[in-house]
């Protein structure tokens, strides 16, 4: 807390020191943490502070103590039990450090003179009680922003216990599930083998490592063709044109002339094929997503000196496929190592960056670019990484590190929401910052960690 | 036999595949297509309409890129051509709104919750097809076997 704003007039204040106070014998000299009036305690004196700076404290009822007050210099105390005529002190006064005060003492004045001070004092009275409730006021904002941080680190915290327990419960059925699937697809693999049909077997060998990869507008294109081509059914069409066919194939099998039944068991082949294919990619997705969701929780990883370049290096080697089409231009300054974990350190990389290239590619954003820039900034390690892409629009960006908030929709390569909530939270264990300015061409990410010392 | 269309809809080939294996104890008698694309899907509907087709059922996903199902469906509500046409959302992400405007502009029939079960959509989509047999005037009889017996029957009694 600041010493309390003094809005009086200098010249004022002058003008009642030289009034009141000039009398060298009412001055008093304090030691640092000397009380100079104990609270309720009989107070007949009005002080001037000439050095130093004195701290008010109040007790309530509850019992505890708290600051209410604070008188620099040029600044009074005693100005409630003095003009008040309770003479009686309304806080313990105490001295922050080496203080020098002069005084006046109510005795000393007749009932002209207390109606002169009155009269003289009106402007000290008025401030003293405005500033004591700015300082009310300024107390209050604090203790809001403080319980605003503990509700959202306790939120955190249970939103941390609530993933372990869900990946806890789900790490099980999902292994299972994994696991077999990929069990099942060797065993059916090594029985279809055995059949000796090469023409469905290698059907169903593409269709399990590839899937279906004909688009459903395709297949319908592709339907009308093998009906006069092959002469089949619609019905029959219609499966076989989801097949990933080639025009070699259909003279194969127009030169094999199989028959509907025989046709229809290809399909089967490949349905099979594809149908494990679905469950394999699904189960390792599923594996992924509770991944991310373990990082939630995480806890402490071993920590140890570490270099922030390096390990931006290897998310960038991580995320090769993503940034092929992207400019990367690294900016590094050889910056000191820090005290940290690799892993984690990847992690919060691999977010961003990732977040980055793939709004500049679903923006298709011309000459797209990430800037990777690392300094040193006092003791803090600081990480800039800046794009070019749309940015984030607002309304957005005030959320962008709550869990649940994603922009990505469809596909495999869905959004979970949770990439930088993870990062937030990292950052956070590291007792570093992050932050985020946008405007379209520019969106940079700033993170600050601690420097090792 | 009139030709009876139902269109499922969804972003992701795995889940699009998924729902086909449910519906393909319709496929002799119905025309199943499957659609990745809202733009495919309306596209698609006009073809079938222009043809001369019924389209009795839409199944759709609600998150996906573009257009999403709520939305979706919405505008076949709107749309006159498609007046009868039965709609249910599949989803695994909706929000307390996305439902209200569901139900209010998209009439939609029926919310289905991902994941769901295979049994739930064969009967959910053998209703509606009667439903929709049944208030298009068009010859029940062909289409027996996937019928819904209890829909039938309602029907028939609240006839005579």
């Amino acid at each position: 807390m600041e010493g309390q704003r003094n809005i009086l007039d200098t010249q004022y204040i002058d003008r009642l020191s030289e009034m009141y106070f000039s009398d060298v014998s009412s001055r008093i000299t304090l030691e640092t943490g000397e009380i100079l009036m104990k609270q309720n305690h009989e107070n007949k004196r009005l002080y001037l502070v000439l050095e130093g700076m004195l701290a008010g404290y109040r007790e309530n009822d509850s019992g505890s103590k708290q600051e209410i007050l604070r008188a620099g210099k040029g600044m009074f105390a005693g100005v409630h039990s003095f003009f008040s005529k309770s003479y009686s002190s309304y806080a313990e006064l105490v001295a922050r450090e080496p203080t020098k005060l002069a005084y006046i003492d109510a005795n000393d004045f007749d009932l002209e003179g207390h109606k002169k001070l009155a009269q003289d004092f009106v402007p000290v009275i008025v401030n003293e009680l405005t500033s004591r409730q700015l300082l009310m006021q300024r107390v209050m904002t604090e203790k809001e922003a403080a319980l605003k941080n503990l509700m959202h680190s306790e939120k955190m915290a249970t939103l941390g216990q609530m993933a372990a327990g869900l990946a806890h419960e789900l790490n099980n059925a999902i292994g299972v599930l994994k696991g077999n699937t990929e069990w099942l697809s060797d065993s059916i693999k090594n029985l279809f083998q055995s059949l000796d049909k090469p023409f469905s077997y290698e059907i169903f060998l593409k269709a399990i490592e590839e899937g279906q990869i004909i688009s459903s507008d395709e297949a319908r294109n592709q339907r009308d063709r093998l009906i006069s081509k092959l002469g089949i059914s619609t019905g029959l069409a219609k499966k076989l044109a989801r097949l990933n066919i080639t025009d070699d194939d259909i003279k194969q099998l127009q030169k094999q002339q199989k028959s509907p039944g025989e046709l229809e068991k290809i399909f089967r082949f490949w349905e099979i094929g594809t149908t494990l294919h679905d469950m394999l990619i699904a189960s390792s997705h599923a594996g992924y997503v509770l991944n991310s969701v373990k990082q939630l929780a995480v806890t402490h990883q071993e920590r140890k000196p570490v270099n922030i370049e390096q390990t931006l290096e290897e998310s960038l080697i991580l995320l090769k496929t993503l940034i092929r089409q992207v400019d990367i231009q690294k900016k590094f300054n050889n910056i000191p190592t820090i005290y940290g974990n690799g892993g984690e350190l990847v992690q919060i990389w691999v977010n961003i960056i990732k977040n980055a290239c793939e709004s500049l590619l679903n923006a298709k954003t011309t000459n797209p670019a990430v800037i990777i820039e690392t300094q040193k900034k006092d003791s803090m390690a600081m990480i800039n990484i800046k794009d070019n892409g749309p940015g984030i629009p607002d309304d957005l960006r005030k959320k962008i590190f709550q869990p649940n908030v994603t922009t990505k929709k469809g596909g495999l390569s869905f959004g979970l929401g949770l990439g930088l909530s993870i990062v937030q939270r990292l950052v956070e264990s590291y007792e570093g910052s992050i932050d985020v300015k946008s405007k379209p061409g520019d969106t940079t990410f700033t993170i600050l960690l601690p420097l090792n010392n | 036999m009139e030709k009876i269309t139902v269109i499922y809809l969804d972003d992701q080939r795995e889940v699009l595949a998924t729902i086909g294996k449910d519906l393909a104890f319709f496929e002799n008698l119905l025309n199943l297509e499957e659609c990745e694309t809202v733009d495919e899907a309306e596209q698609l509907m006009e073809n079938l309409y222009s043809k001369g087709h019924y389209v009795a059922l839409v199944i759709s996903d609600h998150i996906m890129p573009g257009k999403n199902g709520v939305e979706f469906l919405s505008e076949i509500n709107r749309d006159d051509r498609f007046e009868k046409t039965k709609k249910v959302l599949l989803t695994g992400l909706a929000t307390h709104e996305d439902t209200i405007t569901a139900i209010n502009n998209a009439n939609i029939q029926r919310y289905i919750e991902k994941p769901w079960k295979s049994e739930e959509l064969v009967q959910l989509t053998r209703e509606l097809i009667t439903s929709y047999i049944l208030e298009n005037g068009i010859d029940y009889e062909p289409f027996m076997e996937v019928l819904d017996q209890n829909t039938l029957y309602h029907y028939l009694h609240q006839q005579s």
